[in-house]
């Protein structure tokens, strides 16, 4: 097959991706079995991920960048019409439903370091910040907003299928290898963020993320 | 001028029978509800007292609140407070089928829940802070088997 193989999306981005795709379900499944233990644990690995995707969408290579994926309205309604341009990397529509779903995220999250359960006993690391009446109005948010977190991760995964099925435009494998056969050479390729700097992100979330799963503690 | 009096005192007794009628089912859970709610706010206060550095004044408080409650607890699932129809409430049926093992229960509550109040009350704040898993593990030990998980 002639044309050319591309590097489209980073390590980084494929392995904050898939790891998400097997903790949000796990997530679900240790809170609907009262465990939770692991859902804490599960919790902070989320956590951990979506703090270095956001500080990604800034300094990570050109396709996870948020400045790379968001359009204007006009370029949405030009892409939902079936014109505007092809450009690499997430289209005008999926770049919203991108940037939704982790906003989204961030807030089943943040809900869920104040929840507690009835006992008390089992309560996110933030919980002492807010008074019992408080807590419990963020648990039933946090059980609440699951349902919308749901159904638009249900939508993202029938859009992929769409796409795979009708537009025989297979979005998976470039998810999972990493890179896209192109008929031709692109406009601009794709440019790669060097290893060392996903390092250095990764580290900050770890410790971004570990000093919330301690309470965010102002002294130590 | 008799069945003045006779009507007079059978209208009196009827006042003070309408005064003395047991509480609905609906407002015996609702106030065993607000009581547990007042349970679960003291006991938080002692959690985020003890996640920091303790205010002794308002260790005592707290423990003094759940020491209040936890001798009553039996006494707010008494045969008349079971379910009704359209009154939601987590207490599981168990409560009163084995009533013998929920009494336990709560006695087991109030027992730790007095050993919190002395050590509140001698400042010991340590001790206190070392109560909680054992107090703590009371409520779990009857959430567990008397009241329904939320969902
Ligand atoms: C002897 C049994 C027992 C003990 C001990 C006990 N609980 Fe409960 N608790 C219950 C039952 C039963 C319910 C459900 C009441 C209902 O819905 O009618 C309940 C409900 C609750 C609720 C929910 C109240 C609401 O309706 O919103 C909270 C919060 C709670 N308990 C906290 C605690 C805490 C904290 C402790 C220990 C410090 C504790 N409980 C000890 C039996 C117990
Ligand atoms: C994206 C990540 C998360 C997802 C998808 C998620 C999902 C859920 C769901 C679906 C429930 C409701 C369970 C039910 O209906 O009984 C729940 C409850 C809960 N979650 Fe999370 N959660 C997440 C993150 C967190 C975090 C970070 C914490 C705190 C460390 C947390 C703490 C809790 C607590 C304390 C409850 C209450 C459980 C109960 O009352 O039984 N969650 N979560």
């Amino acid at each position: 097959m002639a044309g050319v193989r591309i590097a489209l999306w980073d390590l980084p981005t494929r392995i904050v991706h898939w790891s998400l795709v097997v903790l949000i379900p796990f997530s679900w499944w240790s809170a609907e079995n009262h465990d939770l233990e692991r859902h804490r644990w599960s919790g902070y690995a989320i956590l951990g991920l979506l703090v270095f995707r956001l500080i990604w969408g800034f300094v990570g290579s050109s396709t996870s960048r948020f400045a790379s994926f968001l359009r204007g309205p006009r370029a949405v309604l030009a892409y939902a019409r079936g014109s505007g341009d092809k450009r690499l990397g997430h289209n005008p529509m999926g770049g919203w439903s991108v940037v939704a779903m982790l906003a989204l995220l961030v807030a089943q999250v943040g809900l869920g370091l104040f929840a507690s359960d009835d006992d008390g006993l089992e309560t996110g690391p933030l919980n002492h910040l807010v008074s019992y009446a408080t807590a419990e109005t963020l648990t039933e948010l946090h059980e609440l907003l699951f349902n919308v977190l749901a159904a638009l991760i249900a939508l993202h995964v029938a859009t992929v299928l769409f796409y795979l099925f009708v537009r025989r435009d297979n979005l998976i494998a470039p998810m999972l290898g990493g890179s896209k056969q192109l008929d031709a050479e692109p406009a601009a390729r794709p440019t790669m963020a060097r290893p060392l700097r996903a390092l250095a992100v990764a580290a900050v979330a770890f410790a971004i993320m570990a000093w919330i799963s301690k309470g965010a503690p102002l002294a130590w | 001028m008799r069945t003045r009096l006779i009507i007079g005192s059978v209208a009196a007794g009827l006042a003070s029978v309408a005064m003395a009628q047991v509480p609905s089912v609906a407002e015996q859970v609702k106030a065993r509800q607000a009581g547990m709610k007042s349970v679960g706010a003291a006991f938080k206060g002692l959690r985020d007292e003890m996640s920091g550095t303790p205010d002794a004044a308002a260790v005592k408080r707290h423990a003094a609140v759940l020491a209040g409650h936890s001798s009553k607890v039996g006494g707010w699932f008494g045969a008349s407070a079971a379910s009704a129809p359209g009154v939601t409430t987590a207490a599981l049926p168990a409560i009163w089928t084995r009533n013998a093992d929920f009494r336990k229960a709560a006695s087991a509550f109030d027992v730790e829940a007095r050993k919190t109040l002395a050590l509140a009350n001698a400042g010991d704040m340590a001790g206190v802070g070392g109560q909680l898993r054992a107090l703590g593990g009371t409520c779990k030990g009857c959430h567990d088997d008397f009241k329904a998980k939320d969902d």
